[in-house]
């Protein structure tokens, strides 16, 4: 299997696309480290045959961070690959943004990435292989119109994966991104005044394939840029949305229904 | 005077304008005809050198400089009210105001990566809040100086170019936010800028780390159009995004880099 005897770590695990990403790296050979796991979901992975470790490091400092490469290594050994999978929404727009929404949002879904980073790309440079996969958002490019701190870290996030590849890179490491986009209930987190994007009842509309994207398949694409297939893929950005951002208002595709 | 774009009677604040860039897009509103706010915050002796050279091309009244930290919502806040006392309007800001820092990922500290996050996003989020309500009433515009870097990694600051990604986010988002009230939101990206200096940083470039291959930069320009960008070249692409004839150009970037970025 393709992560047999690797051992993957999954950043907040305790939400449905970390819980998908838990499952296909377990079934696929791998050894999970958690990010804030529940109980359950360490018992689901491992009912697939991985050693888990389940953590909850403090992210606000690199010593935090290099205290649970430290206890990763000790239990685990080294870890293979760092999937990134902080998305924490929070609605707002600018005009009635909070100081205290500025932080939080910048510090959940940016400045975890970027001590991560450093230290378990300097961990992984030790070995000379790694894989870094941020699971970030098609809102790295287009606006929501109700979460703008989100938006803007993802931005962030962006650019954090185009200096990781260029700077870990000479040590065997590559870092790629995905954006993810319409999967089931984002039009209810998304919805906006200003913008059609998640119009309520018609996100699947814009989908060509006309059903909303799932956990599970955001994972296998996370697992083809974890794995051996993706060494030559550094510094990407993918988008998995299934075509919704191409949508510009008309449904003509080819076998589509026509409304009576 | 130049009067390819009029901006007689338009009053603008430009973050960041003691020296550099910021000074550049002053000098090309002032020769519009506009009046500015003259925003600085560590050096406020350069800034007022930079006043006497504005006054020279636009009078005395043209211009004022107002030392503001604007990463501080308060002090963002106190020079917009400011503006506003001394000239009656505002018809628009442009965000310019942001630090460098150049180090390494690996040599980055905390400390700085908190600074330039809140100087180069916080800062712009800041003035953009405190400005809103002015523009508003003249259906003015905002204009953020982002950077290829946002766009293009850098190598020699991460942060910076993190920084310079949510920026682009920042711009796109308070573009349709703002378009209710007819406030547009736009961008403009150079690469290397020639400039007297930078604060802030420590020595730009002379880390032993940071390595051409050989005989990459002789062998070639970094420019196609053969020579660094100009602070007035973004100046003008400022006053360009400012005007009336822009009305319907909102959420977008120009790149004014001397065709870097396609090398």
């Amino acid at each position: 299997m393709r992560f047999d005897g690797k051992t993957v770590y999954v950043t907040q695990a305790d939400t449905e696309q970390g819980e998908a990403l838990a499952l296909r790296f377990a079934q696929e050979g791998a050894n999970l480290v958690l990010g804030d796991a529940s109980g359950d979901l360490v018992k689901k992975v491992e009912e697939k045959g991985a050693r888990v470790l389940n953590v909850h490091p403090d992210l606000s400092t690199f010593e935090g961070a290099q205290a649970l490469v430290d206890e990763v290594k000790a239990a685990l050994g080294r870890i293979d690959v760092l999937i990134y999978n902080n998305n924490t929404v929070v609605r707002t727009g600018l005009e009635n943004l909070s100081r205290d929404v500025f932080e939080s949002q910048l510090n959940d879904n940016a400045r975890t990435g970027f001590v991560l980073t450093r230290v378990v790309g300097d961990h992984m440079a030790e070995y000379h292989s790694g894989k870094i996969v941020y699971v970030s958002s098609i809102h790295a490019d287009k606006p929501t119109g109700s979460a703008v701190m989100y938006s803007i870290a993802k931005g962030c996030i962006n650019m954090l994966c185009k200096e990781t590849a260029i700077f870990y890179g000479p040590a065997g490491i590559q870092a790629n991104l995905i954006e993810v986009g319409a999967i089931k209930g984002d039009d209810e987190k998304f919805v906006s005044e200003f913008s059609p994007l998640y119009a309520m009842g018609y996100m699947e509309e814009r989908i060509p394939r006309r059903k909303a994207g799932t956990n599970e398949e955001i994972a296998g694409v996370a697992a083809f840029l974890a794995s051996e297939d993706a060494n030559f893929v550094n510094g990407a950005s993918l988008r998995a949305d299934g075509g919704f951002e191409l949508f510009y208002g008309f449904r003509a595709g080819k076998g589509e229904k026509v409304d009576e | 005077m130049n009067k390819a774009f009029d901006m007689t009677g338009k009053v603008f604040i430009v973050t960041g304008s003691g020296k550099g860039i910021g000074k550049g897009i002053v000098r090309c509103f002032v020769k519009s005809g506009a009046k500015c706010c003259i925003n600085c915050n560590s050096n406020a002796a350069m800034a007022q050198e930079a006043l006497k050279e504005i006054q020279a091309i636009g009078g005395p009244d043209c211009a004022f400089v107002y030392q503001a930290d604007v990463s501080d919502f308060e002090q963002a806040k106190a020079m917009v009210e400011a503006t506003y006392e001394r000239y009656g309007r505002i018809d628009g800001l442009v965000n310019n105001a942001a630090l460098q820092k150049q180090y390494p990922l690996d040599e980055y500290s905390l400390e700085d990566y908190d600074l330039l996050m809140h100087v180069n996003l916080g800062g712009y989020i800041n003035m953009m809040r405190a400005t809103l309500p002015y523009l508003k009433e003249t259906r003015g515009s905002i204009t953020c100086i982002s950077s290829v870097h946002g766009k293009r990694p850098t190598h020699f600051d991460p942060v910076y170019a993190m920084t310079k990604g949510g920026m682009h986010m920042l711009m796109r988002e308070a573009a349709i936010e703002f378009a209710k009230y007819g406030v547009r939101v736009n961008m403009v990206m150079p690469a290397g800028v020639k400039i007297e200096f930078k604060t802030g940083n420590p020595k730009p470039f002379t880390q032993p780390r940071f390595q051409a291959p050989r005989e990459y930069f002789t062998k070639y320009s970094l420019y196609p159009l053969g020579r660094l960008g100009l602070p007035d070249d973004d100046g003008w692409a400022c006053v360009y995004l400012a005007s009336d004839e822009a009305e319907h150009i909102t959420g977008t970037c120009l790149r004014a880099d001397g065709g870097c970025v396609l090398l």
